[in-house]
């Protein structure tokens, strides 16, 4: 419990870092007031953690990210950046979670599990970038529309999967 | 905005400018992201096998005294679970202490504690149902699942302990009790003098008239004592609830109320209570330690009411009194329930009235306002006009100045047994 901001903290320092370095490679400077806006949102959520700001925050890094990626910045460390401000937007959560409890049982075993899933996610997220690194493919319309018919299955897969519904037990 | 549909919305958008712009890249930024949920999906929450046992100590007990809930909640799966606990106190209840809320990872066979203390005003509360949220290992999804898990508590009203109250009333039950029964039999009260007839004690005989009339011997003759049966008929309409900040009169009916039901039970006689108001709520009359446990369970749940039909005492139904019951309203009074108290005296009841006094109760909020005086002091003059009304119809009045402890005031009014003449029904 004691290392949880702090993990958030450096994840969001890695990822702050690459897209920094990205911006400051690539004179993207248009970029600088996203940046100005999502370590203002950063800042603010040390100090009052609210479920909008957290959200705004990895938006708003994706966003950079996601542009930065037009500029011909090496994509393994945009896939980075994303898992690291995929892995602080967790942990934040988490800690948004935890300050709704005065009494937490086991509090080191939840966030122990929490990190395994997010090593899962880190190893898998880097291999797939390393992969692409590797492999190379033209990117033609069938691709697209394999790509296209795949997002729109697993689309509906997810809402299927949405569709919790309470129960009385 | 939902977490899942935060991710659902970056992961699309990167895919369709992606797909729009021929841009490869922008689909690779979504991939830690579809990982993420998908990881999320394959090891989602499970639905969790949880054995829930509620505890609530005491489950009677007085305003302000506190209650320990404690739910012990054991995970009976073979996996380990991490669940969010959302207990819901009954509306009413304020918590003392701990929280009703926990996050906790059980693994399989063991259980957790949720304790904390609540404690309440008059009334029935009833814990129903626990929240018991299960989550993954992410922040994404959650199983939401309502366990019932019952437990109630009563909240008795406050018991004034009233020693002994003379009443009399015209007609008596056959059980022996306290209630004089104007009949000569075994009693403490002398009630009149005969001929001596063998087997009379010799204790008894009266020596005094036995001397003047040397012929005669004379015994004395005592009243006996009978139990009778009651009605406490109280006052809940809302006209009558007069309300100052952390204070209703309506607490004060129920208070006294409590305390006749107790003190009239304990000597043995057969009680009913009718609370009357935006409800008629009946407990039919009983005897003993089960009758005053329904009453005061009653007495616990009763709530002032605001219903046209009850807005006066007209529609009393009297039809379930018999005429030899004695009624006793715990009411403030309203000038329009004079005249239909006076009626049913004249119906044959014996009535008593307890009556909270509401210009007093109101004198300290009153008294600080401009004219407040004035109007305090016609109040009290109509009050006391009111009041005299009854007493000389024969209806016995106890005017509680509710700052003075109710016992006193009804063992101070009720010390004497007042003889009140035989009510002349109309023909």
């Amino acid at each position: 419990m004691k290392n949880l901001p702090g993990m958030i903290w450096l994840f969001q320092v890695i990822a702050a870092l690459i897209l920094l370095v990205g911006i400051l490679i690539q004179s993207a400077w248009y970029l600088l007031p996203v940046v100005i806006l999502w370590i203002g949102l950063f800042m603010a959520n040390v100090w009052i953690p609210r479920n909008w700001m957290i959200s705004s925050l990895l938006f708003s890094g994706c966003l950079i990210a996601g542009i930065l990626s037009f500029t011909g910045f090496p994509i393994f460390w945009l896939v980075l950046a994303v898992t690291a401000q995929l892995l602080s937007w967790d942990l934040l959560c988490l800690r948004l979670k935890f300050d709704q409890f005065h009494h937490i049982e086991g509090d080191n075993l939840i966030i122990r599990a929490h990190l395994s899933r997010l090593g899962m996610v880190t190893v898998l997220s880097l291999a797939m970038a390393v992969l692409s690194m590797s492999i190379s493919v033209s990117f033609d319309f069938g691709w697209v529309l394999v790509v296209g018919i795949i997002a729109l299955a697993g689309l509906s897969l997810v809402f299927r999967n949405l569709r919790s519904s309470n129960r009385e037990a | 905005m939902h977490r899942k549909f935060l991710l659902l919305i970056i992961v699309y958008l990167f895919i369709l400018s992606g797909l729009i712009l021929f841009q490869g890249n922008l689909l690779l930024l979504a991939v830690p992201i579809i990982i993420y949920i998908s990881l999320g999906i394959i090891a989602g929450p499970h639905v969790v096998k949880l054995e829930i046992k509620r505890v609530v100590e005491p489950e009677r007990v007085l305003p302000g005294t506190p209650i320990s809930v404690r739910l012990t909640v054991k995970n009976i799966a073979s996996k380990a679970c991490t669940i969010s606990l959302h207990d819901f106190t009954g509306e009413g209840l304020e918590i003392v202490s701990g929280d009703p809320q926990l996050l906790a990872l059980i693994s399989p066979g063991t259980a957790v504690d949720l304790n904390y203390t609540v404690r309440g005003m008059r009334g029935i509360y009833t814990f129903n149902h626990l929240v018991v949220t299960s989550l993954g290992d992410d922040a994404l999804f959650e199983d939401e699942t309502s366990f019932a898990v019952r437990g109630q508590v009563f909240i008795l009203p406050h018991v004034p302990p009233i020693r002994r109250m003379n009443l009399r009333t015209w007609q008596t039950k056959v059980y022996a009790g306290n209630i004089p029964a104007r009949v000569a039999g075994s009693g403490t009260d002398f009630f009149s003098v005969r001929n001596y007839q063998p087997g009379d004690s010799l204790r008894h005989i009266n020596w005094r008239n036995s001397a003047r009339n040397p012929d005669t011997l004379y015994t004395n003759e005592f009243e006996r004592e009978r139990v009778t049966e009651i009605w406490l008929i109280l006052d809940g309409r809302e006209r009558s609830n007069l309300k100052l900040v952390g204070d209703e009169l309506f607490e004060h009916v129920i208070l006294s109320g409590a305390g006749l039901a107790q003190a009239l039970l304990k000597e043995g006689n057969r009680v009913g209570l009718l609370i009357y108001g935006g409800y008629l709520r009946w407990t039919f009359p009983g005897y003993g330690k089960v009758q005053l446990e329904k009453m005061l369970r009653s007495l616990a749940q009763a709530r002032t009411g605001d219903l046209f039909i009850f807005s006066d005492l007209e529609n009393l139904p009297t039809r379930a009194f018999p005429f030899s019951s004695l009624l006793i309203l715990i009411s403030p009074l309203h000038a329009e329930d004079v005249p239909i108290l006076l009626n049913l005296r004249g119906r044959g009841y014996t009535i008593l009235v307890v009556s909270p006094d509401p210009v007093k109760f109101e004198y300290s909020r009153l008294a600080r306002e401009k004219g407040g005086l004035a109007g305090l002091r016609i109040a009290k003059i109509e009050r006391q006009y009111h009041l005299a009304r009854l007493q000389n119809a024969g209806i016995r009045v106890v005017n509680w100045d509710v700052s003075v402890p109710f016992e006193r005031t009804v063992q101070a009014a009720l010390i004497h047994p007042l003889r009140t003449a035989h009510p002349v029904r109309p023909m």
